[in-house]
């Protein structure tokens, strides 16, 4: 017993000193990022027409094509990190990787990371099932019945914070029930565990195509207008400057618009500054 | 490190640690009344009842919780069968965990020298006086170990129910890093909690070992 207490307490010692380390670390990721020709791009592949994976397993989407192409012009390799999206934010301030694409812009966030400029605007829409009950994306409407969102998402923190103004207007709150994936909450809708799903619309929209043996429905749009960005943390400046100079570059001649083009049916103009939402 | 980020969110980590507990309780309980149902039949079950048992047992040994989960709560809807999240995860550890316990306690029974089954007849007590005062209470000390450590492997997977929506500990602490930003803080205090409530888990165990193997010295256990 006396030993294995010893070698916790060494155990415990070498955490706090490697998590010091990490968060010492002083060299921008920009250096290491030219030096290894490796950009480690930590992505949740399961929010098409974001990011999702073709038949053969490859990560596709429209904001790895821009990550590729950014890559390309860095002179660097991508090196994907597949993981849960409940995963993303925490594993990039601890510095595990180098960027992760396709977050949503909100205050909250840039207080925690930096974002490279936005590569593509986000409305939230409410997705049902045709003739269950819910008459409206209207948050009253939605009061009282149970939706289904994704763990930690920006959609499931703003239906969160419209929650707290039905309690306050004396209403019922929206029952949030969180999963990890689109498919998941889908699923629960489909089952009719769910009422509703909230997430992205464009998202949404590619789940009614795909889901042709359910009588999938976007009912409306809720919340405003969102900027869609990549984020990176805060110790490497350099790193999202010199990645939205090459987002910046890619918007100048087309290649993005075109992308918008492929992958959602239409165009957005992108800011390049002043994007953060003021609360 | 800024462990204070954590006091607004402490009511809802709590709650979180609450439902893990109840979850794992309650798991735990219906998993031994299964392997118990598990082992009378493998033990005195009916040719069929056995090999179903021995099959039901093989596939859950070859199986991942994690599939086991899914199945449970995103296939049977298919099959008309739709059952809450909270019932989902207790019915997944149920039947992902009793056929460990069953054959544990089994173990357990078989490991009681047949002479004594013998010497119990002889002095004409009936089967069942025989098993309830000779049997179980020494297979009990055999097996509680064992159990013991099945019963944490238990606890420790009630966090994998987070991925089908039960707002246990794990899920809580998901939304509280989403909140704080500060993976770092949060998930070593929930480390902590979850070492602290599966110690007191082990201590209860060794307790029990205790008191069940009174009449005999426990190698290990209290010096």
């Amino acid at each position: 017993m006396v030993h294995l207490k010893k070698s916790k307490v060494a155990f415990l010692s070498a955490l706090v000193v490697s998590l010091g380390i990490t968060s010492q670390a002083s060299a921008d990721a920009l250096d290491t990022v030219l030096a290894n020709k490796k950009l480690v791009v930590a992505i949740d592949p399961t929010f098409a027409p974001f990011e999702f994976t073709d038949a053969s397993g490859k990560i596709v989407g429209y904001d790895p094509e821009i990550i590729e192409k950014v890559a390309e012009k860095l002179g660097v390799e991508v090196e994907y990190s597949v993981m849960a999206f409940s995963g993303i934010i925490p594993g990039l301030i601890a510095g595990a990787f180098d960027v992760t694409p396709t977050l949503n812009v909100t205050a909250e966030r840039a207080q925690k990371i930096d974002y490279v400029m936005p590569t593509a605007a986000s409305m939230n829409a409410v997705m049902i099932v045709s003739g269950n009950g819910v008459a409206s994306s209207s948050i009253d409407d939605l009061s009282g019945k149970t939706c289904a969102v994704k763990q930690t998402t920006q959609p499931e923190q703003m239906m969160m914070a419209m929650n707290d103004e039905l309690v306050k207007a004396g209403k019922a709150p929206v029952e949030l029930i969180g999963f990890e994936t689109i498919e998941q909450t889908v699923a629960a809708l489909v089952d009719g565990r769910a009422a509703c799903v909230v997430d992205d619309k464009s998202v949404l929209v590619q789940a009614v195509a795909a889901r042709t043996d359910a009588k999938l429905e976007v009912v409306g749009d809720i919340g405003g207008t969102q900027w869609i960005g990549w984020g990176v943390n805060k110790a490497n400046p350099k790193l999202t400057e010199a990645l939205s100079a090459a987002v910046k570059e890619l918007v100048a001649d087309g290649t993005v618009s075109q992308l918008q083009t492929k992958y959602f049916g239409y165009t957005v103009e992108l800011p390049t500054a002043d994007f953060i939402p003021a609360q | 490190m800024d462990f204070a980020v954590l006091v607004p969110y402490l009511p809802q980590l709590a709650l979180g640690l609450g439902r893990t507990t109840l979850i794992a309780a309650f798991a735990i309980a219906t998993s031994l009344a299964a392997a118990a149902l598990l082992t009378w039949g493998r033990m005195r079950g009916s040719a069929a009842i056995r090999r179903t048992i021995k099959v039901y047992t093989q596939l859950v040994l070859g199986l991942p919780i994690l599939t086991l989960l899914y199945v449970v709560y995103f296939v049977l809807p298919s099959a008309g069968i739709r059952i809450d999240a909270f019932w989902a995860g207790i019915l997944t550890l149920t039947l992902y965990y009793s056929p460990y316990m069953a054959e544990a306690v089994r173990g357990a029974i078989l490991s009681i020298p047949h002479g004594q089954l013998q010497a119990g007849r002889m002095v004409g007590l009936a089967e069942g006086t025989i098993l309830w005062r000779i049997v179980l209470p020494q297979a009990a000390g055999v097996a509680l170990p064992a159990l013991a450590g099945i019963a944490i492997g238990l606890t420790k997977d009630t966090a994998i129910l987070s991925v089908i929506s039960v707002q246990e500990f794990a899920y809580a602490t998901k939304q509280v890093v989403s909140r704080t930003y500060a993976p770092f803080e949060t998930w070593l205090a929930v480390a902590a909690a979850y070492w602290v409530l599966l110690s007191i888990l082990d201590l209860g165990v060794r307790t029990l070992e205790r008191r069940v193997n009174y009449y005999r010295p426990v190698r290990g256990v209290g010096r």
